[in-house]
């Protein structure tokens, strides 16, 4: 099976910074990859890399068999949040998700009303994403990230602005998509979604990925 | 992959991100002010001789007239701050097609913008015109008497007379509309190619450096620079008209088929090879072109 990520010789330097240093890993298929570090220390670049909105200076991605850059611009059968979501404000969470579907395909009605109900969301909702909560936002980054089926999750701190339940039901969510065969990237700074979910753990400092797990 | 499907999706999605947009909403009051300004003294000169007007009349002595379309341009820039949007929204966008999608995308939503707010600039005028205007191809009669009459200078309706003699109201509309579309484009395009290769800040900077630019290269200014007098005033005339990318796109600037100012064709030629250049830049930088994962602003 080939594997979920490959990182050969990664390098990614912004001016005379060096945000990533030589990373060399493997992300397995079928597992829930934990990264952990703190602030700064280049989880989010590192992300952005495997997913094709960075250029990494020196190195190569592969995700799912495929080099980003010179095979496809973007991480392809792939979902993702990075920070915080963001959609047209005006529009109502279920009209926002069927546009972004649209681009894949044809839109599915039934599977944009079944995820947005799967991450707590009422897909009846009319009001317009703008006058969204914190939370509710999150939740429908999340629904955007899973509709389309992806083989692999990358997600930076999907639970920031979840409460405590909120976040539980999340993990189970993970879980649950994980064992129908996702592979998931996991940032987070709550060590009980790391010891909860992850299979492996990295440990991200100076720009240097290390195993921990 | 090249899609049209999805290019046409990215346009349609920046339209959308577009609604109800407070700035969107600013900036067309701003322009329908400005017109509603510049067309007042045409209207109350109609008034005055009891004549009637060509409807299209207002918004060619209006823009035929550069500064007109500087102030015009000015309230652009409130719209084009919304525009490339770099934010989370654009990049669930971008990332569910490709760069090249998304980038023409870009391009076609500029040439919606750039046609859209020059036909908003002439709706306006039409809507301002005072009711007894007719549709018809011909010169109001009120025109006529202000081409050949002193009042022309005096309400600097100069513009009037060359228009007048040399062409008919759907071709000088025709003309002016396009001449106008075609510097808000570059406008547009410039936004475009900066933002991408420098961020939107520097974007906003080359569009309020270039309306400088427009600002200051005036026929007025080149016979001030190069300490010209009154009777050779003509060549300060030629190097504004081809130098100044307002002044080429100003009607009465070009050439008519008896002097050395560009043609209408010319400027055209020279607008779109300006626009083809900042395209080809922005296909260049969009490759690095960095998105902001910071949510988008709620005003969107």
């Amino acid at each position: 099976m080939v594997d979920a990520i490959v990182l050969e010789c990664l390098y990614m330097t912004f001016g005379k910074e060096t945000i990533l240093k030589n990373v060399n890993t493997v992300f397995e298929t079928g597992k829930i990859h934990g990264i952990v570090g703190r602030n700064g220390s280049g989880k989010t670049v590192l992300m952005k890399c495997i997913l094709g909105f960075l250029k990494p200076t020196k190195g190569s991605v592969t995700v799912l068999g495929r080099r980003i850059g010179p095979e496809c611009n973007f991480a392809p059968e792939t979902g993702m949040i990075i920070e915080a979501p963001g959609f047209i404000p005006t529009e109502s969470g279920y009209s926002n998700l069927k546009w972004l579907m649209g681009l894949r395909g044809k839109v599915n009605k039934k599977r944009i009303e079944e995820v947005m109900s799967t991450v707590g969301l009422d897909p009846g909702n009319k009001k317009p994403v703008g006058k969204y909560s914190l939370g509710m936002r999150q939740r429908l980054g999340i629904a955007q990230a899973i509709m389309e089926r992806p083989r692999l999750l990358v997600l930076d701190e999907p639970m920031n602005g979840l409460d405590n339940r909120g976040a539980e039901d999340m993990r189970k969510l993970f879980l649950q998509l994980n064992e129908e065969g996702s592979t998931i990237l996991l940032a987070s700074h709550n060590p009980l979604d790391i010891d909860t979910l992850c299979n492996t753990v990295y440990e991200i400092d100076a720009g240097v990925l290390e195993k921990r797990k | 992959m090249f899609s049209i499907k999805n290019v046409l999706q990215c346009l349609l999605w920046n339209l959308r991100m577009l609604r109800r947009n407070p700035r969107l909403i600013m900036g067309l009051f701003m322009g329908f002010l400005i017109c509603f300004l510049l067309t007042e003294k045409t209207i109350s000169l109609t008034n005055e001789f009891p004549t009637d007007i060509q409807v299209f009349e207002p918004f060619i002595w209006c823009f035929a007239d550069s500064d007109s379309i500087l102030f015009a341009s000015l309230a652009l820039i409130l719209l084009l701050s919304q525009f490339p949007r770099l934010d989370t929204p654009a990049a669930y966008l971008v990332f569910r097609t490709n760069r090249l999608n998304w980038l023409l995308g870009q391009v076609l939503t500029a040439f919606v913008i750039s046609i859209g707010y020059t036909l908003f600039l002439l709706i306006s005028t039409v809507i301002l015109t005072s009711g007894n205007a007719y549709f018809e191809n011909r010169w109001s009669d009120t025109a006529t008497l202000l081409s050949f009459s002193p009042a022309s200078f005096e309400v600097a309706l100069i513009v009037v007379r060359k228009t007048i003699k040399l062409t008919t109201p759907w071709s000088a509309t025709i003309h002016i509309f396009f001449l106008i579309a075609q510097y808000t484009l570059l406008l547009t395009t410039l936004n475009l190619a900066v933002s991408l290769r420098y961020g939107k800040k520097a974007g906003m900077f080359a569009i309020i450096f270039m309306s400088l630019l427009a600002y200051l290269l005036t026929p007025d200014r080149f016979m001030n620079w190069l300490q010209l007098s009154e009777n050779i005033r003509y060549y300060a005339n030629v190097l504004a008209a081809w130098l100044s990318p307002l002044q080429q796109s100003t009607f009465i600037m070009h050439n008519f088929g008896y002097d050395q100012l560009p043609t209408i064709t010319q400027s055209h030629l020279i607008f779109g090879s300006i626009n083809t250049a900042l395209t080809a830049v922005s296909f260049y930088s969009v490759q690095k072109v960095q998105f902001s994962f910071t949510g988008g602003s709620p005003n969107g």
